[in-house]
């Protein structure tokens, strides 16, 4: 029984928290927002480039590093530190991660190593009700037309960087039950609508079908999915333990040197229980986390309650995080100028997205309750 | 990271299950926790004579002083694994993890030669006598009393919430020797049949007698009842600080046999309705255990205060499970809940005994958080 990290998995920890301390700055992310395609490309291709993290999880044989959930778990806290404006959950992360889990060797062949290069953002497109975010019986249809052609029709909701994708791949019903598509999202017959985010550094759009010409994938799309979305909840999970982090934090600071009747706030018990429960609902998120990561490489039935716990558990911690950080900085926090409102943003809309709460629990409970 | 039990933590599993399945349970011996009922104390010794015997008592004692120097891991396992069966871990926690570790350390030679062994065999069982109905959160400002008699000392005062005092043998008394504070404090080890001690059980709000209170009247104290230094009895108590921790495995068990029996009843794992709250609970529980996992396999001594967030988590869970039944039976929990409705009371005294859930919050707060103190 070891919680240890190697020394490897400390060194890329290190190495992106140095390039991101650099880079994502909160100017940054700001001007970032301001530009066409919403995210720091300049910054991705530096990540992507020097580090090779749009390749993480990429087998090496696509030129990608090979490496494991839990190093994405690590990798994932330090752009949660930050509120990365990026597609990397988007695509180094959910997109790699489904086409490595498909028996399609030539779409391996296609995309994987431009992915892991930096050179395309791919999407996924599977969502479609706001109550069933794994979508294991889409309603969106794939029709094989006499003229050998696969066409779409359906609309997929809350799906990240699908406007400056180059490729989406997408959950339908075919006559086979439900299978993956790859989409040229230029194609005939492909509406994508932008949505109003409540928090702007992520790119989220709804996607209408309509007779869109696409290309079936071989194998099991369902079982794809399934792999490449707890490996997502474990990314999202670990940026929200990081942007916790970074939350507590500020708090902290900010509570040492913010005096009020004579003396720092941070000495006031009141503000000291938010702290330590900040804390610890961190801590516990982290453990969460870890194990979520591990049981992923290493012992799928574990995996099967840990990551949905591990994403209760860390959204619960980030949304407490983000929400006390603003209440200890008081009006200050409350401002546009000051970077707390992109954490709580962040931290309320990861909440729900790729699964409420409620849903993780009800997986965790055909675990634990067999009847 | 390897989350599994290594081979040599699995051997160490499986000697000790393998002894439990041939040694002498007492019989009516139950698994009281960290400390015995006045019906079980009897039993309490036996069963540490027989883990004596077998080579484990005393887990966490180096083996120089009689004891079986396991790692902390090791210890775990032995805490999960007793609950797993049903056993108690030794005779009281008291004994093993306060007295045993404050002589081994801070003892004579005489006194370690005096006072360890009985510990491991069951004769001897002890009590804290630290807080006192003045002295709680705030242990420095205790008013015990140790007047210099010639070479010895006369103790005066009262001591509460000192578990198994009414049947212990020796009590590990907190008492002032010099000026206020915690630099005026000094540790004794004090044999409970002195004359002017007189202990007795204190009845808890659901009827259980496991504390009591202790009055001191001029006892007398001998030269070689000190433990340590004069005045430096702060250093001996703080020094076993967070042991305790070490045997939150079997809490984790108990917690989780609790949700398991509750699991039963269809109503609790409704997943439109209280399975979500059950399944979370599960969930926490769970990663108490791995973060316990997760703090003693890092390179972080046990007295360590980030620590601090097992014993919160842990007296949290403890409050919620029975709360759970309560939403889930409604009504019925009232008129016939007999095992949940008594672990909702004695919740109560989790997060308030051992430091308070505030007192942890002020710990994280301040030593690991690095707030500034509150002006004392």
């Amino acid at each position: 029984m070891d919680f240890d990290l190697s020394t490897e998995q400390r060194d890329i920890a290190a190495a992106v928290r140095d390039l991101l301390t650099e880079l994502a700055t909160d100017q940054a992310r700001r001007a970032a927002l301001e530009t066409p395609e919403e995210y720091d490309t300049a910054l991705w291709g530096r990540l992507a480039g020097e580090l090779g993290l749009a390749g993480l999880i990429v087998p090496e044989e696509f030129g990608g590093l090979g490496l494991g959930a839990l190093d994405l778990a690590l990798v994932s806290q330090e752009f949660g530190r930050e509120v990365v404006p990026s597609p990397f959950l988007a695509t180094a992360v959910y997109a790699a991660a489904l086409l490595s889990n498909t028996a399609d060797s030539a779409a391996h062949e296609r995309w994987l190593p431009r992915i892991a290069a930096g050179e395309v953002i791919a999407a996924v497109a599977v969502q479609e009700s706001a109550t069933d975010y794994r979508c294991t019986s889409p309603e969106t249809t794939a029709v094989a037309g006499a003229d050998g052609l696969v066409r779409l029709t359906g609309t997929k909701r809350f799906v990240f960087d699908a406007v400056a994708a180059d490729v989406i791949f997408v959950l339908a019903a075919g006559v086979e039950g439900p299978a993956l598509f790859e989409l040229d999202p230029s194609a005939h017959g492909v509406i994508i609508d932008a949505d109003t985010s409540l928090d702007p550094t992520l790119r989220i759009a709804t996607i209408t079908l309509k007779d869109a010409v696409a290309v079936p994938l071989e194998g099991d799309g369902v079982t794809a999915v399934g792999r490449a979305l707890d490996l997502v909840l474990i990314a999202q999970a670990a940026e929200s333990v990081g942007g916790a982090d970074r939350c507590l934090e500020m708090s902290v600071e900010y509570a040492k040197s913010r005096e009020q009747f004579g003396r720092p706030i941070g000495s006031f018990q009141a503000i000291k229980h938010k702290a330590a429960d900040v804390y610890i609902a961190t801590e516990l998120a982290r453990t969460a986390v870890y194990q979520a990561a591990w049981s992923y490489d290493q012992d799928p039935e574990q995996a099967e309650r840990a990551i949905p716990a591990a994403a209760a558990e860390a959204k619960k911690a980030y949304a407490l995080a983000a929400s006390e950080n603003i209440q200890i900085h008081g009006g200050i926090g409350f401002t546009w100028e000051h970077n707390a409102h992109w954490y709580y943003k962040r931290a309320r809309s990861y909440e729900v997205l790729h699964g409420t709460i409620d849903e993780h629990y009800r997986r965790v409970l055909t675990q634990v309750a067999p009847h | 990271m390897d989350l599994t039990l290594s081979d040599a933590e699995k051997a160490f599993r499986d000697e000790l299950v393998a002894w439990t399945k041939k040694a002498t349970v007492p019989e009516g011996l139950v698994d009281y926790g960290s400390m015995p009922t006045t019906e079980q104390q009897g039993l309490a010794r036996h069963w540490q004579r027989e883990l004596f015997d077998g080579g484990w008592a005393g887990m966490s004692w180096p083996a120089e002083f009689g004891g079986r120097g396991a790692s902390l891991v090791e210890q775990a396992i032995y805490a999960e694994e007793m609950a797993r069966l049903g056993l108690p871990r030794g005779s009281n926690i008291t004994s093993l993890e306060l007295a045993g570790p404050m002589i081994y350390q801070f003892g004579t030679d005489e006194q370690k030669k005096n006072l360890l062994e009985p510990i491991l065999t069951g004769e001897h069982i002890w009590v804290q006598m630290f807080s006192e109905p003045g002295a709680g959160s705030d242990l420095a400002g205790l008013s015990t009393k140790a007047v210099s008699d010639g070479d010895g000392w006369r103790v005066s005062g009262q001591k509460i919430w000192s578990s198994g005092g009414h049947y212990a043998d020796y009590g590990l008394l907190l008492a002032r020797t010099g000026g206020p504070g915690y630099k005026g404090i000094s540790c004794f080890l004090m044999p409970m049949d002195r004359e002017g001690v007189k202990a007795s059980p204190i009845e808890q709000l659901n009827h259980e007698k496991k504390f009591s209170e202790i009055f001191m009247d001029e006892v007398r104290l001998e030269p070689e009842d000190l433990l340590g230094e004069l005045n430096g009895g702060w250093e001996v108590a703080m020094s076993t600080l967070g042991r305790e921790r070490l045997t939150l495995g079997s809490h984790v068990v108990t917690q989780r046999n609790a949700l398991d029996e509750l699991g039963a009843q269809e109503r609790a794992v409704d997943p439109q309705g209280h399975g979500v709250r059950f399944a979370e609970l599960y969930s926490r529980v769970d990663l108490l255990r791995l973060t316990w996992f997760r703090l003693l396999t890092s390179d972080m001594p046990i007295s360590d205060p980030r620590a601090s967030i097992l014993k919160m988590v842990a007296s949290e869970l403890d409050r919620q499970i029975p709360l759970l039944s309560q939403s889930v039976r409604g009504p019925e929990f009232v008129t016939d809940d007999p095992v949940f409705s008594d672990d909702l009371l004695v919740s109560l005294q989790r997060t308030i005994a051992g430091g308070t859930t505030e007192i942890q919050k002020n710990i994280i707060a301040e030593r690991v958080l690095g707030l500034p103190r509150e002006g004392r």
